[in-house]
């Protein structure tokens, strides 16, 4: 147990420093609400308003607003408001009261039912492009859609009349169908809350997997600043004296890693609580997964801080390897920029970092929501960096104290 | 014996600190280790500590070795560690707390142990101050309380007093030697060879790593081969009818006379005074000042080494 009254001690000398607890709990929670806002990570993210004017009236019309407006898919999209008239769509739009307006003109149905050119009208302003421009969008993947359930009904008229498969009087009933099959297979299609890189690999949102960067970056820090704390020991003489007890050293280092672990595992909970409640990151739906790869992790950083307090023989030493090995486990672990944009060779070094295994972790848990069984090789990879840490450590303190 | 260091050597690449050195400690005494700095007393230390491993020899402390059973060793002596080795934003109570865990004192016992060591060094008052707010002198006095905690066998002190005021570090002497009269073994090092005399009774002396003279004070004394010297200032000039009179007294070797100032080397020191100051009286020579050197180890160890401790 004596490795426990070294982590407490740690923790209480750790706490009455009033700078290292800013640096280590404020800051970060600090810096994640700055970065928040300035790069607007709300929940609802982007939304655009949009005034929708239906002088048709028609089948066409109806199944605009219900299937496209009215959607559970855009329903966090689209703001919709229905006015009467094309002067009332107009005016919001020139007042900014919405970002654009979509004009669906008498007749439209019944154009589209005869194959006639139809047109819908999108109406925005300068200020408003963007959600303009989502709105053509998305009325533009309509008409794209009504365009191929044309085809699809011209072509399924022309063979059966062909065929004589259906007679004449079960023609209309039939032509629904394969328009129906025609609708079910797009909408399947179309339904999607994660977005696919070229080569096919599915990846979590930016906010989220720049949530969990920020989350190891700081951890990285942490563990930095638990390596001057070791240091700090050295110099304040404070080692040796608990050496010249009867305490082993791999006591020592474990009661060191522990209050490491401590101050990251609390720094790590506060940031994924602060995240989750603010920006509404999806950290995964299994919390024990979530906890078992936030220790893992944690530890991981917390012996890679342990090493690189046994190799440096000075505080100034610590002062330039500590930051510089934080930097290269933030670069190479992808949290600065996501791995899947690396190159090749970037990619395949930076699997030698935990940060890296434990981004795949975690981004595994948000875009698959498996459990515990589905982040084992990344846990294990980092539990086993960890025990290499300390190992080496232990191995170091021994040499140097020979 | 409670402590013996057999044959210790410790090589630091080409260094050679620590060469061969041996000494022994009975149970209740007060060991003196006397060198200049850079002698090798730290390497020594750290090695009866287990804190560095020694290139060759041994020590055995109550019948344990330090190579073979460190944690035994450990378990019965305490650490006075030359720096003064605290957690400066814990106050007292908590870092003597904290190192009497590591000292393996029981828990049911661990807060009256304490409160014992803070009485010794007399800071019960300000055990709940936080170490940083002290000053140096209270510092060196936790220093050596930590020490205690164990109520170890053997206390080993590296240079407790270094830069301690006068006052403090009349106390901390004090402290050692009663403990040293209730029955605590001390060693002791230091460059000062005041505190060495004061404390210690028996002292070994170490320089460029090896022991080059060893034995209680008044062996050490005997081996200095010195005189007591008696410097007298007189009022005025004396003659060599003074000179003749003062080398007739029992006891004096020689008598140096040199304008108004004679120097008197004699085996018996003080007890020659009175008859110093009578003979020049009676022959019209009043004395002004007068004042006995007895030999002392700083003499010893010129003539041993041919320069001074504190060089």
């Amino acid at each position: 147990m004596k490795f426990w009254h070294i982590a407490v001690k740690d923790l209480k000398v750790r706490v009455r420093d009033r700078s290292a607890f800013v640096v280590l709990l404020i800051l970060p929670m600090a810096m994640i609400i700055v970065l928040g806002t300035v790069f607007n990570w709300t929940g609802s993210s982007f939304t655009a308003n949009v005034a929708v004017v239906d002088l048709d009236r028609g089948d066409m019309a109806k199944r605009l607003m219900q299937d496209v407006f009215a959607s559970s898919q855009l329903k966090d999209l689209l703001v919709v408001t229905t006015v009467a008239t094309e002067a009332e769509a107009r005016s919001l739009v020139e007042q900014g009261k919405t970002g654009a307006a979509v004009i669906i003109p008498a007749g439209f149905s019944k154009g589209v039912s005869a194959g006639t050119k139809v047109s819908i009208i999108v109406l925005g302003n300068p200020e408003t492009a963007t959600q303009a421009g989502v709105i053509r969008n998305v009325i533009e993947s309509f008409t794209a859609e009504v365009q191929r359930r044309q085809l699809a009904a011209s072509i399924a008229v022309r063979t059966l009349q062909q065929s004589g498969a259906v007679p004449p009087q079960r023609m209309q009933e039939a032509v629904q169908g394969v328009l129906d099959e025609v609708s079910t297979s797009q909408q399947t299609d179309t339904v999607s809350v994660t977005t696919t890189t070229q080569e096919g690999v599915k990846v979590p949102r930016a906010l989220d997997y720049y949530a969990v960067g920020m989350a190891l970056l700081y951890l990285i820090f942490t563990a930095n600043t638990g390596t001057e704390g070791m240091l700090e020991e050295r110099c304040q003489h404070t080692l040796s004296r608990v050496l010249a007890t009867p305490t082993s050293r791999v006591q020592v280092l474990l009661g060191k890693l522990v209050g490491i672990f401590a101050i990251a595992a609390l720094q790590f909970t506060m940031i994924i609580a602060l995240t989750r409640l603010l920006y509404r990151v999806n950290w995964g739906a299994s919390v024990p997964a979530v906890i078992v790869m936030a220790a893992a992790t944690v530890l991981a950083g917390a012996g890679l801080s342990t090493l690189v307090a046994a190799l440096a023989r000075t505080p100034e030493q610590a002062g330039a390897v500590g930051p510089a090995v934080a930097l290269i486990y933030s670069l190479l672990g992808g949290t600065m920029w996501p791995v899947y944009n690396m190159p090749a060779w970037m990619n395949s070094v930076s699997r030698l970092t935990f940060t890296r295994w434990s981004l795949e972790g975690f981004t595994s848990l948000m875009v698959n929501g498996g459990g515990v069984s589905s982040i084992l090789r990344p846990v294990g990879v980092c539990l086993a960096m960890a025990a290499v840490f300390l190992l080496i450590s232990v191995t170091v303190l021994n040499r140097n104290y020979q | 014996m409670l402590v013996e260091v057999k044959d210790l050597t410790k090589h630091f690449g080409k260094l050679t600190a620590v060469c061969g050195i041996q000494f022994s400690i009975p149970a209740g005494e007060a060991f003196g280790l006397l060198g200049p700095n850079g002698a090798g007393k730290t390497t020594t230390v750290s090695m009866m500590c287990g804190l560095v491993v020694p290139s060759g020899g041994d020590v055995v402390i109550d019948g344990h070795s330090i190579l073979r059973d460190p944690m035994a060793v450990r378990r019965i002596i305490g650490v006075v560690p030359q720096d003064v080795a605290l957690y400066p934003t814990l106050s007292a109570r908590e870092n003597l707390t904290f190192f009497a865990r590591m000292q393996d004192v029981p828990a049911n016992i661990l807060a009256s142990r304490v409160d014992a060591v803070l009485d010794i060094v007399q800071l019960a008052d300000r055990q709940k101050d936080r170490v940083e707010t002290y000053s140096g002198g209270m510092k060196r006095r936790i220093n050596i309380a930590v020490g205690l905690l164990n109520q170890p066998k053997l206390l080993i002190l590296d240079e407790p007093t270094v830069g301690v005021d006068p006052q403090s570090r009349n106390s901390i002497l004090e402290t050692l030697r009663e403990l040293n009269r209730q029955g605590m073994t001390l060693l002791y090092t230091s460059h000062y060879m005041e505190e060495v005399e004061f404390l210690c009774t028996h002292i070994a002396i170490i320089d460029h790593g090896k022991v080059i003279a060893d034995g209680t004070q008044k062996d050490l004394r005997l081996q200095a081969g010195n005189k007591d010297i008696i410097n007298v200032q007189l009022v005025r000039e004396a003659d060599d009818t003074v000179r003749d009179r003062l080398a007739a007294l029992p006891g004096v070797d020689t008598v140096e006379l040199r304008d108004k100032t004679v120097r008197i080397a004699t085996n018996q020191g003080r007890s020659l005074l009175a008859g110093v100051i009578s003979t020049l009286d009676d022959a019209g020579c009043p004395v002004s000042t007068i004042d006995v050197k007895e030999p002392n180890l700083e003499d010893l160890f010129l003539n041993l080494t041919g320069t001074s401790l504190r060089d």
